[in-house]
């Protein structure tokens, strides 16, 4: 199960902060737009405020931080590679150090932090949307948004609703897996030890009953959806309407705001 | 062999919200030759504990002793015990994936390492003691099998492991009367001419009580009663609290004596309660 566990998509952890109080939509677009700035900044300073500006969000959210270094382990591989690349291949500036032909310049341990620290970035404020806003929110609010695009044929709702029913199974499935891969391991399966291919052998017993108990959850799925008179997204209303109030359109300028701020920081 | 929990708790997700305390200073032995009824309403910690005394989960804290040895220290030890200690799990059905019965009921006999022929004999007896023909259902696919066959291939399947602790959660749940009371009497029959401990979870007094020799009941994760079925039932009022009642035959005999008729209150089946009741009159009438 350790193998499971390491696995955390439905990270929502619910609370009372700000953040959580936003509208999904809001926190979207600002995400959107914060993503836009921390790509744009050209300076030390522009790095500095953007981060004091991610952090102290991080800080208002009241999350443990761990929840955020979690989600930055899978980046770690890459931002060590970001920073050699740059290390050694990025020239200018004053010599650092030289080892014969190979020589580390100035440039190029700025430029690698700074890369490290727009990776660390990215993922901290994408986290902040994701640890903040439960899914279903989320896929409401993408629903919503995409709503113009069912002009040029974009299934919107579809999407919506199919991302919806994938993130609603996503735990019970775990929840699945994880019994039959117990109830396996009590007839004494091996899911930990082996080589590659005696472990991709050995996982024939989880996944043919997971793939045999989904189909059949589907199955159900759509006709206790059918029996609730469900055809798509046709006058569909919502039990919760998503409302703008003054606090979603203040962090939507404040986030559009920063990308300017981060072109004159030069 | 016999399987000791000292001080046992288990926390789900320990250090997040989403932290639960299934079960809490949980202290329990399981003798050889035993028949133990769980009992306890959805979310007492039935499952969770049963899981602990095959080594699935290990306890936050506590210990699990298995013939005196503490499992936690010997891990080479643990195959040893998934094999001695039979766990079949609820809705078992679900866990069946080879292409033949005979296929899936030889996946735990292969993975212990035995002989093709050793195999064989196993299959077939474990197929004939869950009720099913070997000559006639090993070649099926285990999907093309009505629900309450496969739930006893999945049966077979932990039996052909030849445990000696076969440990049974809600296996009754989701059949119709008749399936279930040939079950129980397949697990009855196991227990006494097979010679198994049977660990049995239920959150039915009715299926346990006539059966079990001790029942537990568990609430919030914790021991609120442990005693032999009479036991257990002369406190009616906790059970009722519990949400979990009487046999409906006991609570017959109690309000028979309530209402101070002499009749004795350890009965759990009909039969047993129409020959007290018929003997209660035989003695009013003299």
């Amino acid at each position: 199960m350790s193998m499971l566990k390491s696995i955390t998509i439905g990270q929502f952890v619910p609370g009372d902060s700000l953040l959580h109080r936003l509208d999904a939509r809001a926190k979207f677009i600002a995400l959107i737009l914060i993503i836009v700035a921390v790509f744009v900044v050209r300076s030390f300073w522009g790095y500095l405020l953007m981060a004091a500006f991610i952090f102290s969000l991080l800080y208002s959210s009241k999350l443990p931080l761990h929840y955020f270094l979690r989600g930055l382990r899978p980046v770690y591989y890459i931002m060590l590679f970001t920073l050699i690349i740059h290390l050694f291949f990025t020239k200018g500036g004053a010599v650092l150090l030289a080892l014969g032909a190979v020589t580390i310049e100035a440039e190029g341990v700025y430029l690698g932090i700074f890369m490290v620290v727009r990776i660390i970035l990215l993922i901290v404020s994408t986290s902040l949307l994701t640890l903040t806003t439960s899914p279903i929110a989320l896929t409401d609010a993408l629903e919503d948004l995409m709503k113009p695009l069912s002009k040029i044929g974009v299934p919107a709702h579809e999407i919506a609703m199919m991302m919806t029913i994938a993130l609603r199974f996503i735990p019970t499935l775990m929840e699945e897996a994880e019994k039959i891969m117990k109830a396996q391991m009590a007839r004494g399966a091996d899911f930990e030890t082996g080589n590659v291919f005696s472990r991709a052998k050995s996982l024939v017993p989880l996944l043919v009953p997971l793939f045999v108990s989904s189909f059949r959850r589907a199955d159900d799925l759509a006709i206790a959806m059918e029996a609730r008179c469900y055809r798509g997204g046709q006058g569909r209303t919502r039990m919760r309407q998503l409302q703008i109030a003054f606090r979603d359109i203040l962090a939507i300028l404040i986030s559009a705001a920063l990308i300017p701020l981060m072109l004159l920081l030069t | 062999m016999r399987i000791e929990l000292e001080n046992i708790s288990y926390t789900y997700m320990p250090g997040t919200p989403f932290e639960v305390k299934a079960l809490k200073n949980i202290n329990l032995t399981i003798e050889q030759g035993e028949y133990l009824a769980v009992i306890g309403q959805t979310g007492s910690g039935k499952s969770t504990l049963v899981q602990h005394l095959n080594g699935l989960l290990k306890p936050t804290s506590g210990r699990i002793l298995v013939d005196g040895k503490d499992i936690s220290t010997d891990k080479a030890g643990l195959r040893e015990i998934r094999r001695r200690v039979g766990l079949l799990f609820q809705f078992p059905e679900h866990q069946l994936f080879a292409e033949t019965v005979y296929a899936d009921v030889a996946f735990g006999p292969k993975n212990m390492g035995l002989a093709e022929s050793e195999i064989n004999e196993r299959v077939e007896k474990a197929l004939r003691l869950v009720g099913l023909e070997p000559e006639e259902m090993a070649d099926r696919s285990p999907f093309t099998l009505s629900g309450g066959q496969m739930r006893r291939v999945a049966m077979a399947g932990v039996l052909a492991m030849q445990p000696e602790i076969l440990i049974l959660d809600e296996p009754a749940a989701g059949l119709d009367p008749q399936g279930k009371r040939e079950l129980f009497a397949q697990i009855d029959r196991l227990h006494q001419e097979e010679g198994l401990t049977v660990v049995l979870v239920s959150h039915s007094m009715e299926d346990v009580a006539s059966r079990a020799k001790h029942l537990l009941v568990l609430a919030n994760g914790t021991i609120k009663m442990y005693g032999t079925p009479a036991e257990v039932f002369q406190d009616a009022v906790q059970l009722e609290e519990l949400g979990l009642g009487l046999p409906q035959m006991t609570l017959l005999m109690h309000r028979l004596k309530a209402a101070g008729k002499n009749v004795p209150t350890d009965i759990f089946t009909v039969a047993a309660a129409r020959d007290a009741i018929l003997q209660m009159l035989e003695v009013q009438k003299k």
